[in-house]
């Protein structure tokens, strides 16, 4: 009798064990991990992985995140449901992407309903029921920093995030699909039905569901991002295609192909000001230790390979995905700039032209929404990166802090836009609210600076409407497995037969 | 008189139930053993999560017949070989750590402890097998 219930207590006694005998976190200074070099520890599994989530507690009356001196910080918009991403239209106007993560994503391991639970925690509720996949429009019309007119643009929609806007024609990416709405500057709502520009990768899975756009300086493209479909390549291959890229999109016949791969969820697309070149930011993988792998910033090379699932910054080696490829691993690209690990770095926003302080006028600002594998608690903030002739030059500077109170998250910061007067624009997808984040003597700048620039003349009409020439027998372009995981479903069709 | 080699006892008894419980973890760990090798032998990640379910349904009736048998043994004066019931906790908690094992993301989940953790547990409970005699037939 006695040795049964000796057997249970050390049943008990031993699982106890295993669970707290699990990694203890060394003091590993973050700050390593920021910068173009960053230090890389070992690879360390641990039985359970890390995990700390903050609970999401919202944000009470006056209560607002905390910025350095010379810079004043208010709430733009409140009672938002979710906003993710940001966008200043030429006009000034800002458009707020709300949106959550589309439904019913099939569970193939006892794992992913863990991880289910676990994501929802981190996302709160503090939205409550309300209403969430809607664009809405705020418009500053005296440009004194405050919001005059709120519409709603857009309800309804298939979790969106990117938006773009060229030639009163407003892009929308939703989690499969670019759509586009004929919006002239200054329309206060959208009845119009949308057309498909092109479909993008999307469910059932669609595990890094959110679309970022931007369009290229020319205004001939637009660049999306997508997500990979898994952590490290453990839903198989073929869950993959198209995806951890970055597309570019023929804003004029949908015509796409995969500009970049290896990234495995890029977000915040934007161009630089300066340089013209793609910048994106990217949220590594998980479950290799708290310290790895850091999340990037990079300049995006076209046909570019970063190395995701079988290799991260650079060329280091990801055991868990089999078979190794060790022809894909050397052609990994080092992305240009680390964040440190966990950050889920999600919003960039350049600084070039602003009104902002001389600090923070060459720069990129980046909103880190926060850590969850991580026994320590990483991001949730926004840091400021200067710049120099179009690089990352120094060390990154924490902002706009206060997101996190002790264990609780008030908000978390995700996408971000300079707005129509020239200060920074937040959107704190937990804590229901867009953030402005302004200089405090009240600069405004002289113009509104849209989120997308177009800078250069799109070409003549008559050669960009023409359809692409079929491709010249012996020149075909080499398949793009070659260069990248990423096929696209358009260029993975079967080529017309010719005899 | 009590035959223990009838494969059909003629009405339900205590141990039989007990014996029903633990086919599903002496079926469950064994295959799992399988699905993992040929997980490593094809790297398609079906395998995997044939393992990880596998070791999760044994666990759960394994821990079942578990609490069971420890009922018997706390209601009833007969209990089995403590050798039993030692190695029978044993292939659990091999289980159970094997099933963390296994929520790793690809070929870490196997190679080289999930492999032999799902090994250790069949050899735990073959000898809990080997020391499975009752003590008393109490029935």
């Amino acid at each position: 009798m006695t040795r049964a219930l000796a057997y249970r207590a050390s049943v008990l006694a031993l699982v106890a064990a295993i669970a707290a005998g699990c990694n203890g976190e060394g003091d590993f200074d973050v700050s390593q991990q920021i910068g173009p070099d960053p230090v890389l520890p070992e690879p360390s599994s641990s039985l359970i992985p890390d995990l700390k989530v903050a609970e999401v507690v919202g944000w009470s009356d006056g209560q607002t995140p905390t910025v350095p001196d010379g810079l004043t910080i208010s709430a733009y918009a409140t009672d938002l449901a979710n906003p993710r991403t940001v966008h200043t239209l030429p006009n000034g106007d800002v458009l707020v992407v709300q949106s959550k993560a589309p439904p019913d994503k099939p569970l193939n391991r006892p794992k992913d309903v863990i991880r289910g639970f676990i994501m929802s925690m981190a996302a709160g509720d503090a939205g409550g029921d309300k209403e969430t996949n809607l664009v809405t429009l705020l418009r500053d019309t005296d440009r004194d920093g405050t919001v005059d007119e709120r519409s709603d643009l857009l309800t309804g929609l298939a979790s969106p995030f990117g938006i773009a806007w060229h030639e009163d024609t407003l892009y929308v990416a939703a989690a499969d699909a670019i759509l586009a709405y004929p919006y002239q500057l200054g329309q206060q709502e959208i009845t119009a039905e949308p057309r498909i520009l092109t479909p993008l990768p999307g469910g059932p899975i669609n595990h890094h569901w959110t679309k970022d756009l931007a369009l290229s300086p020319d205004g001939r493209f637009l660049y999306a991002s997508v997500g990979s479909n898994s952590n490290a390549g453990e839903r198989g291959m073929e869950a993959e295609k198209g995806r951890a890229a970055i597309w570019q999109v023929d804003i004029q016949t949908g015509a796409s192909r995969v500009f970049a791969s290896g990234l495995r969820n890029p977000n915040g697309l934007n161009i630089h000001p300066e340089t013209g070149e793609l910048w994106t930011v990217v949220n590594e993988r998980d479950e290799l230790g708290p310290n790895l792998v850091p999340d990037y910033m990079t300049s995006v090379r076209d046909g570019g390979f970063y190395g995701w699932p079988w290799s991260y910054y650079g060329q280091h080696v990801d055991e868990r995905v089999h078979p190794p490829r060790p022809d894909m691993v050397q052609q990994a690209i080092a992305p240009d700039y680390a964040l440190s690990s966990h950050v889920a770095a999600l919003g960039l926003a350049f600084t070039n032209d602003s009104a902002m302080p001389d600090a923070y006028r060459n720069g990129a600002f980046v909103g880190n929404r926060g850590s969850w594998n991580r026994n320590a608690f990483n991001g949730y903030k926004v840091i400021y990166v200067p710049f120099t002739y179009g690089k990352p030059a120094g060390p990154a500077q924490d902002v706009v802090t206060g997101f996190l109170e002790g264990d609780e998250a008030r908000g978390r910061p995700v996408g971000l836009a300079i707005d129509g007067t020239g200060a920074l624009l937040i959107a704190d997808d937990a804590g229901n609210t867009v953030w402005r984040v302004a200089p405090a003597d009240g600069t405004v700048a002289p113009e509104p600076i849209p989120t997308d620039r177009v800078t250069a003349a799109p070409e003549e009409p008559g050669t960009a409407m023409q359809p692409p020439s079929p491709p010249e027998p012996g020149n075909a372009a080499p398949p793009q497995t070659d260069v990248a995981p990423a096929v696209s479903p358009e260029d993975g069709a079967p080529a017309p037969q010719t005899e | 008189m009590y035959n223990p080699d009838v494969l059909y006892p003629p009405f339900w008894s205590v141990s039989q139930v007990y014996r029903a419980l633990v086919a599903f973890p002496i079926a469950t760990f064994t295959l799992t053993v399988v699905t993992d090798l040929a997980y490593l032998r094809t790297s398609n990640l079906l395998w995997l999560h044939f393992s990880e379910w596998l070791l999760l349904a044994g666990l759960v009736v394994g821990i079942v017949a578990a609490i069971y048998l420890g009922i018997i043994c706390l209601v009833q004066r007969s209990r089995p070989s403590w050798l039993h019931a030692l190695f029978g906790i044993v292939a659990l908690i091999l289980a159970a750590l094997n099933s963390f094992i296994h929520t790793a993301d690809g070929w870490t989940a196997v190679m080289p402890y999930g492999l032999a953790t799902s090994i250790a547990t069949v050899v735990a409970m073959l000898l809990a097998g080997w020391f499975g005699r009752w003590r008393h037939a109490h029935d």
